[in-house]
């Protein structure tokens, strides 16, 4: 094996998982995530030589995986997406998905894209102002009015949600909780 | 510092995304990396193909507007050249049934990059844990059927709306559609085989046939008066056949028809409420649920409620429905306490208390829940690729199917 392709094996097995999640998080559908992942990769295996000269590959590969998001193409042919897996069935314990993150991913759908993407990536990403602008190629003071614009539109679209169920078994809403966390700091 | 109240649920979301994800194998990569090239070569070629095509009959308005995008052309003929089907596209689960605890299979549809579609089957012998070859039930250009059930040994039926039998575990299919007829539901409880079929004309009928001449096609014939296509059958353990028809034109109740095993004649049950749709599970003779769907109301909604009954229709208790939303729910009984209910755009709600209070068994996902399965106290749910299961005594358990 090259080293070359040693090099792109060993991000993929380190950043895969991540991607898959920040990707998910913007488009709203893990399965979709995952596609749009495994498209960025095989883009770069093509071109790994010059890639693995970048600052960060990952940045590269997110941004791909993100035009690809944004592209018409991808999402009217999203029921026919291909999605190549060798794997004929993986078996994992896999929690389901709390009323918390059902409220937060249902409110992150309905924000404009600009803003979903800013906010996925300042704290799922976790990158700074500066290199989200440098990220999308948008200037610092845009990614700001996104950020603020997004948290206020995600505070009012996660108030105003009903409580998604009141089973005697779940726990408190996303919104019940939110309201109570406030500010939090890190 | 990043003061905002959302910063800590947004992290737990990114890592909840995330945890539940396992990265395919690198393979997986490079395979994809090589369809891509495949295609390209292959849509250039078709591109050339149709310039060609174009230029000789005269025709090039045909494609006027698109060039240097020759794969508007629509190469049908690219993703099944280049990559085996069993490997490429995406699956999306229709059904699972069970034989015993250990033995299971689900079925689903499996579709190209144009859209095209597969319907196949996979086998578990170990309670879904593993599951074995995808096999092909039926091709592309076909309407393939939604619904699985399995017989004793390696014998599979699919089915809804055509009928197809398997008796080398999913390997092999004959087709057993009767002409003129869809198939709603099966039942291959006991030593005779029914399926509820509706003819071309709407008339519901059984269709039998001994199970041990299953491949010899269904033989005999048993009008169900007043059902229509909206018909669905369950055959409880006593053998019974319950044909309910929910869909009443103009409103009105609907009814469960109810012909004891060996009977000649047909009891009418009616249900409590007028409903334009209903669902019905009798997991024993004497325990009855029905989830009925109530016109809708001006605002739009349409209300469901639910009722339970212990003397086969004989009286009916209203018990509490859970907010299902849409336009249909299905309710699928253990036992006089225990259901579950969904809605297409809805939870995975459990009752354990005869229906006093709902619980949620599986929050609500894009792709919507299947029918749930139960046995032994194991349940089976599928939700577009992924197959749910929760054993006695633990939680859900995903399993993606590939």
């Amino acid at each position: 094996m090259s080293g070359e392709a040693e090099g792109l094996r060993e991000l993929y097995s380190a950043s895969y998982r991540r991607l898959v999640g920040q990707l998910a998080a913007m488009v709203g559908d893990v399965v979709e995530a995952e596609d749009l992942v495994q498209e960025a990769f095989a883009r770069a295996a093509g071109q790994w030589s010059r890639l693995q000269r970048y600052d960060s590959p990952e940045a590269w590969l997110r941004t791909v995986a993100m035009n690809l998001a944004r592209s018409r193409w991808r999402r009217s042919r999203r029921a026919a997406a291909a999605l190549i897996r060798l794997r004929s069935s993986s078996d994992h314990t896999a929690p389901a998905p709390s009323a918390d993150h059902v409220v937060l991913t249902a409110a992150l759908r309905q924000l404009p894209a600009a803003q979903r993407e800013a906010l996925v990536l300042f704290h799922i990403a976790d990158l700074s102002i500066e290199e989200i602008s440098s990220e999308l190629g948008v200037p610092t003071g845009t990614i700001k009015a996104r950020l603020s614009r997004g948290r206020q539109a995600l505070s009012r679209l996660v108030d105003d949600t009903p409580a998604p169920v009141a089973p005697k078994s779940v726990g408190p809403t996303a919104a019940g909780k939110m309201r109570s966390g406030d500010e939090v700091s890190r | 510092m990043k003061p905002d109240r959302f910063d800590r649920a947004l992290r737990d979301l990114g890592e909840h995304l995330s945890s539940n994800v396992q990265a395919p194998p690198y393979e997986v990569i490079e395979r994809r990396r090589t369809g891509r090239r495949r295609r390209r070569e292959v849509g250039a070629l078709l591109g050339v193909v149709v310039l060609v095509t174009a230029a000789v009959v005269g025709t090039t308005s045909a494609i006027s507007g698109r060039s240097g995008a020759p794969v508007s052309a629509r190469p049908q003929v690219t993703v099944t050249e280049t990559v085996p089907a069993a490997v490429e596209g995406r699956l999306t689960l229709r059904d699972v049934s069970y034989l015993t605890d250990q033995v299971n299979a689900v079925l689903g549809q499996r579709c190209d990059l144009t859209g095209r579609c597969d319907t196949v089957v996979l086998r578990s012998d170990d309670g879904g844990r593993t599951f074995g070859h995808e096999h092909v039930v039926t091709r592309v250009g076909v309407v393939g059927p939604t619904k699985i059930a399995l017989g004793a040994g390696q014998t599979l039926v699919a089915y809804d709306p055509g009928l197809y039998l398997s008796q080398d575990g999913g390997v092999s299919w004959q087709v057993l559609t009767p002409p003129g007829y869809a198939i709603k539901d099966v039942s291959t409880r006991g030593k005779t085989f029914t399926a509820l079929g509706v003819s071309i004309d709407g008339q519901a009928a059984l269709l039998q046939v001994p199970v041990a001449d299953l491949a010899g096609g269904l033989r005999t014939y048993i009008p169900v008066p007043g059902a229509d296509a909206s018909a669905r059958l369950q055959q409880d353990a006593d053998g019974a056949a319950l044909v309910t028809v929910g869909a009443v034109a103009g409103g009105g109740s609907a009814k469960i028809l109810v012909r004891a095993s060996g009977g000649s004649t047909w009891s009418t049950v009616v249900a409590p409420a007028a409903c334009t749709a209903a669902s019905f599970s009798a997991p024993t003779p004497a325990s009855w649920w029905l989830v009925c769907v109530q016109p809708p109301a001006p605002g739009g909604d349409r209300a469901k409620t639910a009722y339970v009954s212990v003397d086969r229709g004989a009286s009916w208790e209203l018990v509490t429905a859970p907010p299902v939303d849409g336009g249909a729910a299905v309710v699928t009984a253990v036992g006089s306490r225990e259901a579950y209910l969904s809605g297409p755009n809805s939870p995975l709600y459990v009752t354990t208390d005869g229906g006093t209070s709902w619980s949620v068994a599986l929050p609500r996902v894009p792709a919507g829940f299947g029918e749930p399965h139960v046995l032994s106290g194991r349940t089976w749910v599928v939700s577009g690729s992924t197959l749910w299961r929760m054993d006695p005594g633990s939680g859900w358990v995903s399993m993606t199917l590939g």
